[in-house]
């Protein structure tokens, strides 16, 4: 145990000295829901504003991004040499991405529970009263899939650029099939059936039954499907992480 | 300049998932794009709610109206699925909206039987645009992605061999860009061609006009991340800034959703996206514009793209011809 | 005295192809074990095999009588190892760097800072050990590359070709340090280019090619192997008439090298065939432009096993 606190300790501050990464995880949501809340703010009414859907919407997208910041965290150019050594000692194998999942996981839900902080206090975003700590924790298990997604990616593709290209395409493309940039369930019966093979549809809707009917009948399975999937992720990484990879 | 190309198309090759991956994820990104965009929105969704689940009085025709007995839940107002919800309670209208104050007007007054002229709130832009407007941000970030063999060149420091052979920088990072330009342009307009007949879709331009439309914005997408990788010492820093301003700047353009009631700072800033730039002169072209009135757009962005390329080669040179 | 390593009967194929094979030999205890071959001889196998982190088709490893695999764990603690790539994180000081990784082999508390500390003194690092390892030199790089390997002190250091591409004056001090470390007991294995790195540090050396051992023992006995073999250098500007055959066929030649406008024949000492070998060179017309001869070095005695060039 005390070993894998050294390399968590050292992923972590791999992380959260990167200006690059801090930026990534408050900056850009932060913008990102501050500029399009307000600019679409003026075909939403009083009850619930444009904050409150973009609020919900481009966090998930955030956390969905997770996914690459847990990749580079695994597969940078400087880290990668250093993870070469790790494998020379007498650590098992599971540590290292282990390790990684979980200092991005970290990471990034403190910068993301801060940017979320913010847009409570300055823009009042609605993230469900009482119910807030099941969404926010709903968001949370998300973002560990996401970070356990990224490093899967590295163990499967075993090159960052490829990682980063599949990912940054995939997530936009689950962005704009769960309805995350615009509501797509307006377009038709057809696309929302479709809307629905993006497991973010899932989540979104059930965030945003939490927060406005007060409903959580799809809180249980969600949460569950997002556990299983990640505990899936980590068993797919054990099995392709080789070592032999960083020799 | 002819062996840098042969050089990145063999780099590429040696990564045949890749290239799989990319036409996968620009077919369904494209498939994406006309599916949603052929399905025109009228006004809005609106579920109405009466007694016994039927309504006999005339409708308006530019809502997609579904008569119900049970009101559907809040949640899917927020989600978008109906724009509002009208209980018609013995002739007694109620209306239940997140929209903004006109269009609860509007329906209150259509629905108690006057008439209003039916095109508030509508969008108003061409399929053609529409479609492009999707297709820019996966092009764009295309583009941020495609260029890594430049990137890696720099991280790798072949680029130090390539400063003391007889090729001149420029050659070497117009090669780059060539390629990367047609690797954005060739397959998104295959796909586009092929979806296009297996789908039976009308998608708004020409194929000439596809042509000049998609080139333009490959290139711009190629002048940007040439741009950004030659500012960014490391690739991971090239390609996340990249996907962040391209995902930021391009909803801000307005590429899914166009923003007409902002306020005029803002405004003012997002006229200055090239992006913007862009849909203006594809949306233009689309609904017949003179040709007069739309050209400054593009020449903004055609000035843009060479200030990037530009700005690219001289950074490069300065970082690895004399220092 | 007493073998810490012993590999037997080691094979490894990559993709069907075989890169070690049927190799066995021994580390005891104290020594500074050299492994030398040309590039693609499999050192860099042998020793990724042995620091456990690349599996083997089939063979024995043991440390101290035990296989290796049963006691992975036991075993990499007991290990160090300074790999031919520098794995260090370059944003890092180089006292986070040498503290970070002994705190993988369990160090910790006052003893992780001491035996740290140690490790950065013994490499001539304590100075700059607060600055970031981006404004080290290269040597100054190659130093901590070792010190991060030794903070835990080890029993046995495994080096992969550690002075790559380094000034002498970095090169010297870290030869002298392996000696040292070899005078405080470690035992050290030792994988090398440079010949006149063996010649000064090892105890045993192991000649590798093919995936096999093509020869071992002290330099001592190397050179003596070949004692009665001396080699002729001949410098011929038209080499391009020239083959190995026409050299073997007079007596005594035993091995044939040509590389470029030099040809190195190693023959046998007590018979003169100096003039024989000239006149095969006139005979085709061959412009000679020198002749030397060499008696018996680690680089003869490389060429005569390999029929290659150490740095081929």
């Amino acid at each position: 145990m005390y070993q894998f606190n050294r390399i968590f300790k050292m992923d972590l501050i791999n992380l959260a000295t990167n200006p690059m990464w801090i930026f990534y995880s408050t900056g850009f949501p932060l913008l990102l829901i501050l500029i399009i809340g307000f600019l679409t703010s003026g075909s939403y009414g009083k009850e619930v504003t444009s904050y409150d859907y973009y609020g919900i919407t481009m966090m998930i997208f955030t956390v969905l991004y997770s996914a690459t910041i847990s990749a580079n965290s695994f597969m940078e150019e400087r880290i990668k040499s250093g993870n070469m050594r790790i494998i020379h000692s007498p650590v098992p194998p599971f540590f290292i991405y282990f390790s990684k999942i979980l200092a991005s996981f970290v990471f990034t839900t403190i910068c993301y529970t801060f940017a979320g902080i913010v847009l409570m206090l300055t823009v009042h975003v609605n993230f469900g009263g009482s119910n807030g700590v099941f969404v926010w924790g709903l968001l949370v298990l998300l973002n560990f899939f996401s970070c356990t997604l990224g490093v899967l990616m590295c163990c499967a593709l075993k090159s960052e650029s490829t990682t980063n290209q599949l990912l940054s395409m995939l997530i936009t493309l689950l962005a704009v099939l769960g309805g995350l940039f615009f509501p797509l369930d307006g377009l038709g019966k057809a696309i929302e059936m479709i809307s629905y093979l993006s497991p973010v549809k899932w989540i979104s809707t059930a965030i945003f039954q939490l927060i406005y009917d007060q409903k959580d009948v799809l809180l249980a399975p969600t949460a569950f499907i997002i556990t299983g999937l990640s505990v899936l992720m980590i068993l797919l990484s054990t099995r392709l992480f080789k070592r032999e990879d960083y020799l | 300049m002819i062996s840098i190309l042969k050089n990145d198309l063999n780099r590429l090759l040696c990564k045949k998932f890749r290239i799989v991956l990319t036409l996968t994820l620009t077919t369904l990104a494209i498939m994406a794009a006309i599916f949603i965009n052929t399905h025109v929105q009228g006004m809005g969704n609106i579920a109405l709610v009466t007694e016994n689940g039927k309504y006999d009085k005339a409708l308006p025709s530019s809502f997609n109206i579904t008569i119900t007995d049970e009101s559907p839940a809040f949640s899917e107002l927020v989600s978008g699925k109906y724009d509002a919800i009208i209980t018609d309670t013995n002739g007694t209208v109620s209306i239940e909206t997140i929209k903004n104050d006109d269009y609860r007007t509007s329906l209150q007054a259509l629905f108690s039987g006057q008439t209003i002229s039916e095109n508030a709130g509508s969008n108003n832009r061409g399929i053609g645009t529409r479609i492009i407007g999707y297709l820019m941000m996966f092009m764009l970030l295309e583009g941020v992605v495609l260029m890594y063999m430049f990137a890696d060149d720099k991280e790798k420091k072949q680029i130090t061999r390539v400063a003391v052979s007889p090729l001149s920088m420029t050659k070497y990072l117009f090669s780059h860009s060539i390629f990367t330009f047609l690797f954005i342009f060739i397959p998104t307009l295959m796909i586009l061609y092929i979806v296009k007949f297996v789908m039976a879709a009308d998608i708004g331009f020409s194929l000439p006009e596809y042509i000049l439309l998609l080139g333009i914005i490959s290139a711009f997408a190629t002048a940007f991340s040439l741009f950004l990788n030659a500012l960014a010492s490391k690739s991971e820093t090239a390609n996340m800034m990249g996907s962040a301003i391209v995902i930021l700047t391009t909803m801000l353009s307005g590429s899914f959703y166009s923003f007409e009631k902002g306020n005029a700072l803002l405004e003012n800033i997002i006229s200055v996206l090239p992006q913007k730039a862009y849909l203006t002169f594809v949306g233009g072209l689309e609904s017949g514009l003179a040709i007069q009135d739309i050209l400054p757009s593009l020449f903004y962005l055609t000035s843009l793209g060479l200030i990037f390329f530009i700005v690219a080669i001289v950074k490069t040179k300065k970082d690895y011809v004399n220092h | 005295m007493k073998n810490l390593i012993n590999v037997q009967h080691l094979e490894k194929s990559y993709k069907n192809k075989k890169v070690i094979h049927d190799l066995s030999f021994q580390v005891a205890k104290g020594e500074i074990l050299c492994f030398l071959g040309p590039n693609g001889a499999g050192k860099s196998t042998t020793i990724n095999i042995l620091t456990g982190a690349l599996g083997f088709d089939s063979g024995k490893i043991d440390y101290c009588g035990q296989s290796i695999h049963k006691n992975l764990g036991g075993f990499k603690r007991k290990l160090g190892v300074v790999p031919q790539d520098l794995a260090v994180y370059e944003d890092l000081s180089g006292k986070q760097n040498v503290e970070f990784f002994a705190s993988l082999y369990g160090l910790k508390g006052d003893k992780l800072r001491r035996q740290s500390h140690e490790a950065l003194a013994f490499t001539g690092l304590l100075e700059k050990s607060e600055d970031k390892v981006d404004t080290y030199s290269g040597g100054m790089k190659r130093r901590l590359n070792i010190a991060c390997a030794i903070a835990h002190q080890p029993d046995l250091l495994i080096m992969d070709e550690p002075t790559v591409g380094i000034d002498p004056q970095s090169r010297n001090h870290i030869l002298s340090s392996i000696k040292k470390l070899r005078d405080r007991g470690m035992t050290i294995l030792y994988t090398t280019h440079y010949m006149e790195e063996v010649e000064e540090i090892s105890t045993r050396i192991i000649i590798m090619d093919k995936g096999e051992l093509v020869a071992s023992g002290t330099k001592e006995r190397l050179k003596e192997s070949i004692e009665n073999e001396k080699q002729y250098w001949i410098d011929i500007e038209n080499p391009e008439r020239i083959s190995a055959d026409l050299f073997y066929q007079i007596e005594g030649v035993k091995a044939v090298i040509i590389e470029g406008k030099k040809i190195g024949v190693t023959s046998l000492k007590g018979i003169e065939n100096l003039d024989r070998i000239i006149t095969v060179l006139i005979n085709i017309a061959a412009k000679i432009k020198g002749i030397s001869c060499e008696s018996a070095s680690l680089e003869t005695v490389f060429l005569d096993l390999t029929g290659k060039s150490l740095r081929d």
